[in-house]
Parts: structure tokens; C-alpha cells; sequence
């Protein structure tokens, strides 16, 4: 059991080294800084309505680049390792292939997070200036991570037995259907389904609830839609059952 | 004690759109005593990698065993002695010698063994440099140096040598000296014979996803009694030769080489047909090459 969390560790602590160099996640960072920049000038823009306009834009311009980031970062990091064949030197040592999903599965984490935590600083610094809810902002953004994760876990996912494109697309796909997952809802109780009723109600429900952790209203004063700790343990229990499917499928897998 | 136990070994890939099922390896044998160093020679696609990673766990074969030390290769456990170096390794760029050394001994025996082995395979000091900064042939002996990490008792190789100079290749081939005088067991495999002739002990020769060969060094090219026969002809024309073996023309008189007495009694034959006329016929022993090119070409089957 020691050696499993050592072997995750160091496919964890291995992985972030390797992407906190790399241009793409630092690429991607910057970028989110640029957005953020661009949103307060944009917000400027809206008379009377600056600190609202800020957090709409600045969350929901994070909101898109940590996903592109824990999309591309999972991606990177399992099919470019599967496809340049760096995988096979540490598959071929002597631990299960469990700890390189839950190890790569747990940078991946840790660099949502980071990117988050540095993000949201900015944006909040930037909402404290115009004189908005600064601390508000800052954790909305940090409880954003979530989504962030769950983007993650759904690209690795995919990318154990996909080509990086197709990991790719099919993220992208259950991240545009997981945000419209409000309307899906609305759909489901408008509609008649007929015999597709429960098939149709059990595919909602499997597929990712992402604007559960939309804290947008919340720090605009509302009450927040659904309960925190509710949407906590669905975002960690989600992101648990994703990693496991992922190291189900990665076993399964013959790297040639 | 057998360190590696390959039978009936047969690889098969998943059908594609028109419902084929490319065969990777029809039917690979192989045993590796403790101790020796056994090379593994096929020519390009003949399967060698597809069964060296299977042997280290990272596929699985469709039917088939392969074991090392007794236990089922795909067992983590099985691997614990292990040391393997695939063919064309490659690192995350933006990691150092010594952090990738660190990663791997951290998912097995080894952490000891670090700078040793970085001197072993003469990287030390340049342990601190990114891998995006390294050629092609310190990659090749950077995958060595993970390989060797907790001195293991079995070390599998992919192609060691390939894009090493000669002084990285001489390198390579002490370092597998030593390790063998340690007692530990080798398996490689190389395109390169003389790699082969100078190293192995024993060797196995594999075609077409097939072993064709299997045994020692001297068996496979001591059993066979290679001819070198001389013609001259009275008329002054020599044919181009077209029978068994080898055959050229130089000056007034052509040489043909065989492999076997029945290929010497065929060349004689047709020699007569041509009206020539024997001037020498002497012994020769054929070189490894050749006869591992004759195993590749069907000698065997």
C-alpha cells in the first residue's frame, strides 16, 4: 500500500515539474491573465455596471481558459506520453498502471488549482479596485476549480484509449453539453419522451452538471442555486468515478 | 533457472473497418538461462519489440506466456528485478537526467543507485541538464542508466546501441560486460551482428513474428558447412551465374559459394551443363550474417 502512494506521488510530483516548464501551460496562463486584463477594460465600457460586468466577464473568461487548460494539460500529458512512447519505460517498472492515472490525474489537479488560485488573485485585485466584493470573487473563482477538475478527469478519460484529438473533441463536446445542463433539465420536464423518458433522464444525469458550480449570482449578492457542500461532494465524487473509469480503460490498454 | 519463459507468444491487433486483424507474432519461443546474454535478431517488423514489450508487461499477447523468474510478466510484481530500455526512449523534455532518474527510481528499487549508474553510463555530469537538451545518443544512454536503476537481476534491451557513435556503442558494450560478470541476465536485441557475435551467448532468431531459430552462437553457424568452388571455361565465356548460393565473376574464372553439400552437388551440375570446368573446391564456414540472412529468407521453414 506504501509503495502505491509513493508510485502516485512521483507520477504526481513528475507530471507537475514537467508542465509548470512547459510553454503550453504557461501559455495558456498568460492568456488567462490577458482576459482577465481585457475584461476590466471591457467592463469599463458598461456605465454604472462595472464591478458586474467585471466578475460576468472576468469568471466566465477564467472559466473557459481553466477548462482549455485542463483539457489540453490531460491531453498533453497521457496521449502525447502514450504516442511519443514515453509511457513505456514507466509502465515497464514495477508497479500497477492505477498509479500513473491517479498520479497524472492528481497534477492535473493540482495545476487547475494553481491556475485558479493565480486567476482569481488577479481578477479579485482587479474587483477590489473598482470597489466590488473582492473576497466573494476570489472564492467563487476558487470553487469554479471544480468544473476545472471535472474537465480534466473527463479528458483523461478519453485520452487513455483515444488519439489526442479525438480526447479532445469528445472533452469539448461533454464540456459545452455539461454547461447546458440547466436547459437539458428544462427540456426533461417540458418534453415527452415517451419510451425514451428514462433513458433520456439517465443520460442527464450521467453526463457532468457544470453550472452547479457557477458562483457568478452569488457574488453579485443572490443566493447561490444549489447548496455548496452538495455541489462539493458531486464535483469530487464525479471527478473520483471519472479517474477510475480512466484507470479501468488505461489497464486495458496495449501500449505498441 | 529459466529468467525469461516466452511459449507460443502471438499478438494480434483489433480488426479494422474492413474486418482484418493484423498478426503481430504468430508463434514466439523463448528461453533465457539465468546468467547469459541472449540476443534477440529479426529483421525490420519482424516482431522484436512487439515481444520485448510484451515480456516487460506494457501489451498483452492475444495467446501465449511470457514469464520471467516463473511469474506472469504482467504482473508488477514479475517486474521487480527488471531493467528495460525500449528502443527509441524518449523523456519529457523539460525534466532533468537526475529528476527522471528520481521519477523512476520511485516506482521501483533503486533510489541508491542513482548517481552510480549516472556515472555508469558516463551522464553524471550532466545530470542537472534538461533532456531537451540532450543528443540523441545521451537519451539512448540516459534509458540505459533508468534501466540499470536498483540493480536488477534481468535486463531487457531494445536495439542498446542504435544512434550511439562508436565511443557511446564501446560504452554500451562494457557496461554490458560487467553487469553479465555480475551475473545478471541479458536479453537484446540488435540489428547490428557483430553487437551480437561479439556479446551473446545464445541467440534467437525471429521471422515474420515467428521464431526460426533458437540455441547458441556456435550451433548456428557451426552446424552448417558452407563450399566455395572455383570454375574456369575452356571456351573463354562465363555464364552469369544462376544457380544455388552466390556466384561471381572475377577475371577468367568464377567463384560460386554454397551453404550445403546438396547446394554444392546442384552447383556442380550446372556448372557441367555450362561446360565448365572445376579448377578448386575448398571449405568455408559461413559468416553469421549470412546465415541469419538464410534463417530470415526461409532456410528454416
Amino acid at each position: 500500500m506504501k509503495q502505491i502512494f509513493v508510485s502516485i506521488t512521483a507520477h504526481w510530483a513528475g507530471a507537475v515539474r514537467e508542465f509548470i516548464r512547459s510553454k503550453l501551460y504557461v501559455g495558456l496562463l498568460a492568456a488567462g491573465g490577458l482576459m482577465v486584463a481585457a475584461a476590466a477594460m471591457l467592463a469599463e465600457l458598461s456605465l454604472g455596471e462595472t464591478v458586474n460586468a467585471l466578475v460576468d466577464l472576468g469568471m466566465a473568461f477564467i472559466a473557459l481558459v481553466v477548462a482549455a487548460l485542463a483539457a489540453t494539460v490531460t491531453i498533453s500529458s497521457v496521449s502525447s506520453a502514450i504516442a511519443t512512447r514515453e509511457v513505456i519505460v514507466l509502465l515497464a517498472r514495477p508497479v500497477g498502471r492505477d498509479a500513473f492515472v491517479y498520479g497524472r490525474s492528481l497534477a492535473a489537479i493540482t495545476l487547475v488549482l494553481a491556475a485558479n488560485v493565480i486567476l482569481g488573485t488577479m481578477l479579485a485585485i482587479l474587483v477590489a479596485v473598482f470597489g466590488g466584493p473582492a473576497f466573494k470573487t476570489f472564492v467563487a473563482v476558487l470553487f469554479a476549480s471544480f468544473e476545472g477538475i471535472i474537465v480534466a478527469g473527463i479528458a483523461m478519460a478519453f485520452a487513455v484509449r483515444s488519439s489526442s484529438v479525438l480526447a479532445a473533441t469528445l472533452t469539448a463536446v461533454l464540456f459545452v453539453v455539461g454547461r447546458m445542463d440547466e436547459a437539458l433539465d428544462t427540456l426533461l420536464a417540458r418534453g415527452t419522451f415517451g419510451p425514451l423518458e428514462l433513458p433520456m433522464r439517465a443520460l442527464a444525469h450521467g453526463l457532468p452538471q457544470l453550472s452547479r458550480f457557477d458562483l457568478t449570482a452569488w457574488v453579485h449578492g443572490d443566493a447561490p442555486a444549489t447548496s455548496l457542500w452538495w455541489a462539493a461532494c458531486y464535483g469530487l465524487l464525479y471527478s473520483a468515478a471519472l479517474a477510475a473509469i480512466a484507470s479501468l480503460r488505461f489497464g486495458k490498454r496495449d501500449v505498441l | 533457472m529459466l529468467a525469461i519463459a516466452i511459449a507460443g507468444l502471438q499478438k494480434s491487433l483489433v480488426a479494422d473497418f474492413r474486418g482484418r486483424r493484423p498478426v503481430l507474432l504468430n508463434d514466439i519461443n523463448l528461453n533465457v538461462e539465468e546468467g547469459t546474454i541472449h540476443g534477440l535478431v529479426g529483421a525490420n517488423g519482424a516482431g522484436k519489440s512487439t515481444t520485448l514489450r510484451i515480456l516487460v508487461g506494457v501489451a498483452r499477447p492475444t495467446k501465449g506466456t511470457a514469464a520471467i523468474f516463473g511469474r506472469p510478466s504482467f504482473e508488477p510484481a514479475a517486474r521487480t528485478g527488471l531493467g528495460f530500455a525500449p528502443d527509441m526512449a524518449s523523456f519529457p523534455a523539460t525534466l532533468t537526467a537526475l529528476e527522471i532518474l528520481q521519477l523512476h527510481a520511485a516506482l521501483g528499487p533503486g533510489h541508491d543507485t542513482i548517481d552510480a549508474v549516472l556515472r555508469e553510463v558516463d551522464l553524471y555530469a550532466r545530470r542537472n541538464d534538461p533532456v531537451s537538451r540532450f543528443s540523441k545518443g545521451m537519451q539512448q544512454r540516459l534509458s540505459l542508466a533508468v534501466a540499470l536503476l536498483g540493480a536488477p537481476r534481468l535486463l531487457v534491451l531494445d536495439e542498446p546501441m542504435s544512434g550511439l557513435d562508436p565511443a557511446g556503442r564501446e560504452l554500451v558494450r562494457n557496461v554490458l560486460r560487467a553487469r553479465h560478470a555480475q551475473g545478471v541476465t541479458i536479453l537484446f536485441s540488435s540489428h547490428v551482428l557483430a553487437d551480437i557475435g561479439e556479446l551473446c551467448d545464445t541467440v534467437t532468431v525471429i521471422d515474420k513474428g515467428r521464431t526460426v531459430f533458437a540455441g547458441s552462437l556456435q550451433s548456428l553457424v557451426g552446424d552448417a558447412q558452407g563450399h566455395r568452388a572455383v570454375f574456369a571455361s575452356s571456351s573463354g565465356t562465363l555464364p552469369q551465374w544462376a544457380g544455388p548460393g552466390h556466384g561471381g565473376i572475377r577475371g577468367d574464372r568464377l567463384y560460386v559459394e554454397v551453404d550445403s553439400d546438396v547446394d554444392l552437388e546442384a552447383a556442380l551440375g550446372i556448372a557441367r551443363t555450362h561446360g565448365l570446368r572445376v579448377t578448386s573446391i575448398e571449405s568455408v564456414r559461413p559468416r553469421l550474417e549470412e546465415r541469419l540472412v538464410n534463417l530470415m529468407s526461409g532456410e528454416h521453414r
